[in-house]
């Protein structure tokens, strides 16, 4: 009686790995590169990946050619096999995540430069763009002081806009590690922020 | 106030922000922690207040264009390669997760036996296929009687069971008509470009195919494919064992378009088979299941290096890896395998000579090196 009454929960562990999940489905398409399997797939994926990109980086172009970085990284990845089993959108945010760091790190090597006077005038709209884009380059130089995890959670949580549990998993942590961490992010970015000029 | 209710306060008030409240009509929830938590929540207001939100379109289309290039150029540079090149086995992760799942299953499942002291759970799946849920339950128990059983020749026999099942699975499969991964090992019986015969089982070969290893007839090889309308869709093909001359018993397997009945057509009273000399009563019942194909299998050889008893544990027509050849029962062995779907079984039956020169055009000539075995 035991076993049978165990026999239905066990299962249900089970039917949680054997059932396909639609990332599978996805990913049996990318091994073949299959166009149309990728295409469907970037499209899905596309915005998300882009946003966080272009959250840090503040920059469209150089966003824009991150963020098909990823996808390109990701067939490689998949074609040699070392793609991600599961969790596709985790995957795809840690390596923009990874792609945007080393980035940074890029700039930051370089000589750095305020904003130029011949700003390409990308959207005209004079003082209030200038506003905006010197809040944004603030933040993001606030943000390049926190850790990692500290800054990738800063964005999935208020760039991409993902609830609790949702980060959780792209993080894989539980949802009191992640409570912790934006508190100690947000205080972070505070502090960073306030010694700003 | 501890810790984890700051934490907890804080994530409250975010949800509320969200909601669009304002920052004092959340902090006034909480008004001992208001001081602590008014400037982490204006932090979040200015994250958030920098959001990207448009993405403009021809972003997307370009970026698309990039990706879909990049896969071109990777398709090219697949096909320009050698497919097992392309996906080596030991690199990929899926191929035998599988088994290490079904290990750590059986492994917790041990544990439950040892402190309950019983097997229902077991015996409930002794009757699943590829696909059910305790279907891993099943697998993963073979697993385990397979590593607590250390005699060798009660470990070859115990194999040859778990293969058998293999077959009968996929067999129950195609009666249900279902679509399932499925993952079993077995002799490769003949081989044309767009289908082997492995174990009695038709296998299509697709572009899709990987390869991993010459297989010819003969070779032990492990396939990883899907059941579709009565045939398997080959995804992955691996060696395990080069085809080795020894006296095979008889190649049971009737090819699925010949024979309704091939569920059944290795025996499975062990005790049956273990009295008679290798392949002897098998190939009187294979006889009478009534293959044409069968016609053309020579009598086992004498003066194998296997006991009758381990030749009669070996699954008809499978080279163990590791078994002896004696030189003058490798003729037998080479030509011991028929073609199903194709004629001249008469020709077969010949002496070694007939044997790597094949009538079938189709089939890849089998040298019998010496026996290797590959690294799982």
């Amino acid at each position: 009686m035991v076993y049978l009454s165990l026999t239905k929960p066990l299962s249900n562990l089970f039917s949680l790995r054997l059932m396909p999940l639609p990332e599978e489905n996805e990913l049996e398409g990318l091994q073949r590169l299959d166009p149309q399997a990728i295409s469907a797939l970037y499209d899905r994926y596309f915005p998300e990946v882009y946003r966080f990109v272009c959250y840090r980086l503040n920059d469209e172009s150089l966003a824009e050619d991150l963020a098909s970085e990823v996808f390109v990284r990701l067939l490689g990845a998949v074609k040699s096999g070392r793609g991600p089993q599961t969790n596709l959108k985790g995957w795809l945010l840690a390596t923009a995540a990874h792609l945007v760091t080393d980035q940074i790190r890029q700039t930051y090597r370089r000589p750095e430069s305020d904003l130029p006077e011949t700003l390409p005038d990308v959207a005209p709209g004079p003082a209030q763009d200038y506003e905006k884009l010197e809040r944004e380059r603030r933040l993001n130089k606030a943000l390049a002081t926190l850790t990692g995890d500290q800054q990738y959670v800063i964005n999935l949580r208020f760039n991409q806009g993902y609830s609790l549990d949702e980060t959780a998993v792209l993080m894989k942590k539980n949802a009191n590690a992640v409570k912790q961490l934006q508190f100690r992010a947000l205080a972070a970015l505070n502090r960073a922020l306030g010694e700003m000029p | 106030m501890t810790s984890e209710t700051l934490f907890d306060a804080l994530e409250t008030c975010l949800e509320a922000l969200d909601r669009g409240d304002a920052v004092e009509s959340c902090l006034m929830r909480y008004p001992a922690l208001a001081e602590e938590l008014r400037p982490i929540l204006i932090s979040a207001l200015e994250a958030r207040r920098a959001a990207v939100t448009e993405i403009p379109a021809e972003v997307a289309a370009r970026g698309k264009a990039r990706v879909l290039q990049a896969a071109a150029e990777m398709r090219a540079e697949r096909q320009s390669q050698p497919k097992a090149a392309v996906l080596p086995f030991w690199r990929q992760k899926n191929f035998f997760s599988a088994r290490f799942y079904r290990l750590a299953v059986s492994a917790s499942l041990m544990v439950a036996f040892l402190l309950t002291g019983g097997t229902g759970l077991v015996n409930a799946s002794s009757g699943a296929i590829p696909g059910d849920q305790l279907y891993p339950v099943k697998r993963g128990w073979e697993d385990v009687q397979l590593a607590f059983v250390f005699n060798p020749q009660h470990k070859v026999e115990l194999e040859h069971k778990f293969d058998q099942e293999r077959v009968q699975e996929i067999e129950e499969l195609y009666t249900e008509g279902r679509m399932e991964q499925v993952h079993f090992q077995g002799v490769v019986q003949s081989q044309t470009p767009k289908f082997w015969v492995i174990d009695g089982l038709q296998v299509a070969i697709g572009e899709e195919t990987l390869f991993q290893g010459e297989m010819t007839v003969n070779s032990l090889v492990e396939v990883l494919g899907e059941t579709d309308d009565g045939r398997i869709k080959a995804e992955q093909l691996r060696l395990l064992a080069t085809p080795q001359a020894y006296p095979t018993g008889t190649p049971t397997w009737l090819p699925p378009t010949l024979a309704a009945p091939e569920s059944t057509h290795e025996s499975e009273d062990q005790s049956g088979e273990s009295k008679a000399p290798a392949g002897g009563d098998q190939e009187k019942q294979d006889g009478e299941d009534g293959s044409e194909g069968i016609k053309s299998i020579p009598p086992p050889t004498p003066g194998s290096d296997l006991s009758d008893d381990q030749a009669s544990f070996l699954p008809t027509g499978t080279p163990r890896p590791g078994s002896k050849d004696s030189s003058d029962s490798e003729s037998e062995g080479v030509n011991a395998i028929p073609v199903p779907g194709t004629q001249t079984s008469g020709s077969q039956t010949g002496s070694s000579e007939h044997s790597s020169s094949s009538s079938e055009e189709e089939h890849h000539s089998t040298p019998y090196p010496e026996p290797t075995k590959v690294e799982k």
